[in-house]
């Protein structure tokens, strides 16, 4: 197998699969890694192997993957399936292992599509089997056909709860509650976004047959829910919360939990790239120009992992990213660029217009969320949201310092899951802004790997073979 | 906790679970068989001592690590393939 | 101006010990100020070892201080828990070094013989000793030591640590006894003024002192120039990597690699010429790894799960420089790597000699002019 490609792309979600094909397409040598056994990302998962019952209830947004793996699959990209990137540099390197075995290769572009996850929130008992996040449910839906049986309570907020919500009222799930802890009443700049989103009547459309589902059923659906809580012992017994100020609880044997959805930032922030804080949807994005480039000039962000705005503007940035690319490989001239480019960043624009307007409705606010001193903040480490708040009190002002004097972050998800909570927990606690504490640094590895793995792996030294122009004859 | 929807026609692997040969749904994640069958607990976890299940089922969150083929994996990242030898070490943790 | 009777710049393991023996031995009111750059938080990045093993070969004076140190760990260590409540996982079970072959084994065995001797002259004993491969590994008998194992040398008279712990248990201690301490404050300044006081400028106002602590790591050139006065220190990087948790099978901590009480390995021993460059080289991580499951073939399946690179500060004989700029007594800096090791010498002989409560022979051999010759 080859150690260098023109591009390699980390993912094959939307993003990268429109990146991968379309460079593939224009004539780059094209790598795929990607961390799952079949292409599609989360979105699309295993939809090439789904039943004609799932493409019918997921729908024409799941249905759409299967065009863009048919397209991927006809491309000369070579790809590499349960390939879990663990290392990658600005310069270009990527170790990477599959099949329990590790390689280093070089890349003269490295594309990043790897895409977005649940905001996680730690919620008091969160960590209780049985607490999920809504996503898991969705993605066991996708790849094994497995759908919750005994009563479930879904709660947080975001589109995304609602969706899945109205997934398994189709499925006929014993749903005893929804806990929505969205305001009741938008704030008032959700009207200035309505505007733009009003030009995209199929979209709402969309979203109202979604509101419909739930409220035809019947099911008791509370909002503006605060101090939710997961309660039991070995596992969940009941979900608590207060709505209209009164204490509600649910017997439960699965609660769904899903607060909204954050880019995956690991690799970046490995690699050094400069990273922005959204204050509005408070989560960190790599900085990027409209190809994607972040400030290295090899390295481009694609897809919701640049900021979330969905499947389709994550398959028009991979599109775009790959023809900044194709051009700076010499493939193409500037002009042919722009002009493939134009009519994506059209389509890039009329599917933004009403992300606005649902970002507003589903921002999150700072201190929305109650932590409890006694409630598991790093599940990893099993350190409490008391422990941070305890450095804090100690004169620490940056998460990385509250993670050595905690252990909050050091264990094997590397802070994936307290992260963003430290975050707002340390600054709550310091009273200054989320900014101001700084992010979890990332190192080698992204993920953990065997040590003999990483012993035995051959670093890449470059194409250093002897020139031998009869080699092939040879064969 | 899950139950397999009628449409799917996944076939069984056997795998060795805790030390027991025991036949599970093939052609998904160790996760995800482990769960269809209603085993939510992925092991128990080293700093608590307290039992975990998988979270995200997408690889984020490492609440499904267990021993597969003689190395801590995510669960969720593994496809289930005959004759696997998985430890989840739950100790004396009784499994409802 | 919030006025102080010591400042210390620098909150890692020296600054914040030293401060804390400041405090302990009447300086006043101490201040410490904390700015947690990459370059300059070696304190965040140690390997937590308590040791004195084969250090100061090429000079007494450090070999001395080096056991005097570990020597003191102990009590330092159980004073530090009782005052805090905070766990330092200290473990007293010695220390080793492996040799992979026969050559080694004989370099080991002399370099005891040579440190033996140089204790000797300052009338210090040296108890460590080579083990045979089957004489150690009875020691450890719950983890296997790989082929290539010859022998072992080993002293059972240092340990182990959780240097983090350390670090915020110092930390903790100081501000219970009155200390102050101030984070993510930058020291842009050191203004000596009339009649021996002394002006830091930070970003966050102005203070005065009477003494002056530098123990700001890298950060020490920036704050000595203004002054006309430099140490000569210089970046060494050292890269570490750490594994899953395992049941607890080694407790005897080994140079390169030791068990912690909660089970996970910390792997890695590299020094390297990379200026203020902490990265993690995957070079590094390879032989590394490679050498830690030669050691202990048990760490081949082990999940490596974090890494970190460390910037030490470097002297050029290797032992620390405590220093009294001679233009200014009231300034002392101090410049060293080992400062786990070294830390209870922070509190029973740094701090009285930086308030002259005693002459200190000792400190005198670890001046900056034993460079100027």
């Amino acid at each position: 197998m080859s150690s260098y490609y023109d591009s390699a792309v980390i993912g094959a979600g939307p993003a990268g699969l429109a990146a991968a094909s379309r460079m593939a397409e224009l004539g780059l040598k094209v790598l795929v890694l990607d961390e799952q056994p079949r292409p599609g990302g989360q979105i699309y998962r295993n939809v090439e192997n789904a039943s004609p019952a799932t493409l019918q209830l997921m729908g024409e947004d799941y249905r759409r993957g299967l065009d863009l793996i048919k397209r991927f699959n006809h491309s000369s990209a070579h790809y590499e399936s349960n390939a879990m990137v663990w290392q990658t540099s600005s310069d270009g390197r990527i170790c990477y292992s599959r099949n329990r075995k590790s390689r280093e290769i070089k890349a003269g572009h490295i594309v990043v599509a790897t895409g977005a996850m649940e905001r996680p929130c730690p919620i008091p008992g969160w960590n209780l089997p049985g607490v999920m996040g809504a996503g898991a449910a969705n993605n066991l839906a996708k790849e094994a056909g497995l759908t919750p049986s005994g009563r479930v309570v879904l709660a947080g907020s975001g589109p995304l709860l609602l969706l899945e919500a109205s997934l398994l009222i189709e499925k006929g799930v014993e749903i005893a509650a929804i806990l929505e802890t969205t305001p009741k009443l938008p704030s008032p700049n959700t009207l200035v976004h309505l505007i733009p989103a009003l030009r995209r009547t199929d979209f709402l459309a969309k979203g109202l047959k979604m509101v419909r589902t739930i409220k035809k059923s019947g099911i008791l659906h509370h909002k503006a829910v605060t101090k939710l809580r997961a309660v039991g012992g070995d596992r969940l017994k009941r979900v608590e919360a207060v709505a209209n100020g009164k204490t509600v609880a649910f017997e439960a044997e699965l609660l769904l939990l899903h607060f909204g959805v954050i880019p995956s930032t690991h690799l970046f922030r490995l690699m050094g790239c400069t990273m922005e804080y959204n204050d509005r949807q408070r989560y960190w994005y790599p900085v990027c120009d409209s190809w994607g480039r972040t400030n290295h000039e090899n390295v481009f962000a694609t897809g919701d992992g640049s900021g979330v705005r969905g499947a389709l503007a994550a398959e028009y940035k991979g599109e775009l990213a790959a023809l900044e690319i194709g051009h700076c490989c010499g493939i193409i001239p500037h002009y042919e660029r722009d002009e493939l480019a134009s009519p994506i960043r059209a389509m890039l624009y009329s599917d933004n217009l009403p992300r606005p307007l649902v970002d507003e409705i589903y921002a999150p606010a700072a201190g929305a969320h109650f932590f409890e001193d006694e409630t598991v903040l790093c599940r990893c480490e099993n350190v409490t949201v008391g422990d941070v708040r305890k450095a804090v009190k100690e004169g620490v002002r940056n998460v990385n310092e509250v993670k050595i004097v905690t252990r909050c972050g050091m264990g094997p998800c590397q802070g994936r899951m307290c992260g963003p909570a430290l975050a707002e927990i340390v600054a709550a606690e310091a009273k200054t802004e989320v900014e101001q504490v700084g992010l979890l640094t990332v190192r080698p590895p992204l993920k953990p790997i065997p040590l003999g793995e990483v012993a035995e792996m051959e670093l890449e030294l470059g194409s250093q073979e002897q020139a031998d122009l009869f080699k092939n004859m040879r064969k | 906790m899950f139950k397999r929807d009628q449409h799917t026609d996944n076939e069984n692997v056997a795998v060795i679970l805790d030390g027991e040969t025991t036949n599970l749904p093939g052609n998904m994640s160790v996760a995800a068989s482990l769960l269809s069958e209603g085993r939510i607990v992925a092991k128990i976890s080293p700093a608590s001592k307290k039992p975990c299940s998988p979270h995200c089922l997408m690889g984020v969150c490492y609440e499904c690590l267990m021993e597969i083929d003689g190395v801590k994996q995510q669960a969720c990242m593994v496809e289930i393939q005959e004759g696997m030898v998985i430890n989840r070490r739950l100790g004396t943790m009784e499994e409802d | 101006m919030i006025s102080a009777d010591v400042i210390v710049i620098g909150g890692g393991i020296s600054g914040a010990a030293t401060a804390l023996g400041l405090v302990k031995s009447g300086a006043g009111k101490v201040l410490v100020f904390d700015e947690q750059l990459p370059a300059q938080r070696p304190s965040r990045g140690n390997f937590g070892l308590t040791w004195f093993m084969c250090k100061g070969a090429n000079n007494p004076s450090y070999a001395r201080w080096c056991r005097m140190a570990i020597d003191q760990w102990p009590d330092f260590a159980a004073e530090l828990e009782q005052e805090t409540g905070y766990d330092l996982e200290l473990e007293w079970t010695g220390g080793a070094i492996q040799a992979f072959d026969d050559e080694q084994y004989q370099a080991h065995a002399k370099s005891i013989e040579i440190l033996k001797n140089i204790c000797a002259e300052v009338d210090l004993d040296y108890p460590v000793q080579m083990f045979s491969r089957e004489g150690f590994a009875d020691m450890i008998p719950d983890i296997e030591l790989g082929r290539d194992v010859t022998g072992v040398m080993y002293t059972d008279r240092q340990g182990h640590v959780n240097p983090l712990k350390l670090l915020a248990a110092v930390r903790c201690a100081l501000q219970q006894k009155g200390g102050e301490y101030f984070a993510a404050h930058t020291v842009s300044r050191i203004v000596p003024e009339k009649e021996g006081a002394i002006r830091v400028e930070t970003t966050k106002g102005n203070f005065r002192c009477g003494r002056l602590v530098v123990a700001a790591g890298h950060g020490i050139p920036k704050l000595l120039a203004p002054l006309g006065a430099k140490v000569p220190i210089y970046p060494q990087r050292g890269q570490l990597m750490v594994s899953e948790r395992y049941d607890r099978v080694l407790d005897i901590p080994f140079l390169c690699t030791r068990q912690t009480p909660d089970g996970t390995f910390v792997i890695g021993l590299s020094t390297e010429d990379t200026g203020l460059d902490d990265s993690v080289t995957m070079a590094a991580m390879k032989s590394q790894a490679a050498n830690a499951i030669r050691l202990f073939p048990i760490l081949k399946n082990l999940n490596w799960v974090r890494s970190w690179g460390a910037i030490r500060i470097m002297t050029p004989d290797g032992a620390p420089i405590y220093t009294k700029l001679t233009d200014y007594p009231n300034i002392t800096v101090l410049a060293l790597h080992s400062a786990v090791s070294l830390a209870p010498l922070n509190i029973s002989e740094i701090a009285p000699w930086i308030l002259e409560q005693q002459e200190s022979s000792m400190i005198n051999h670890f001046r900056n002019e034993r460079f100027n010759v």
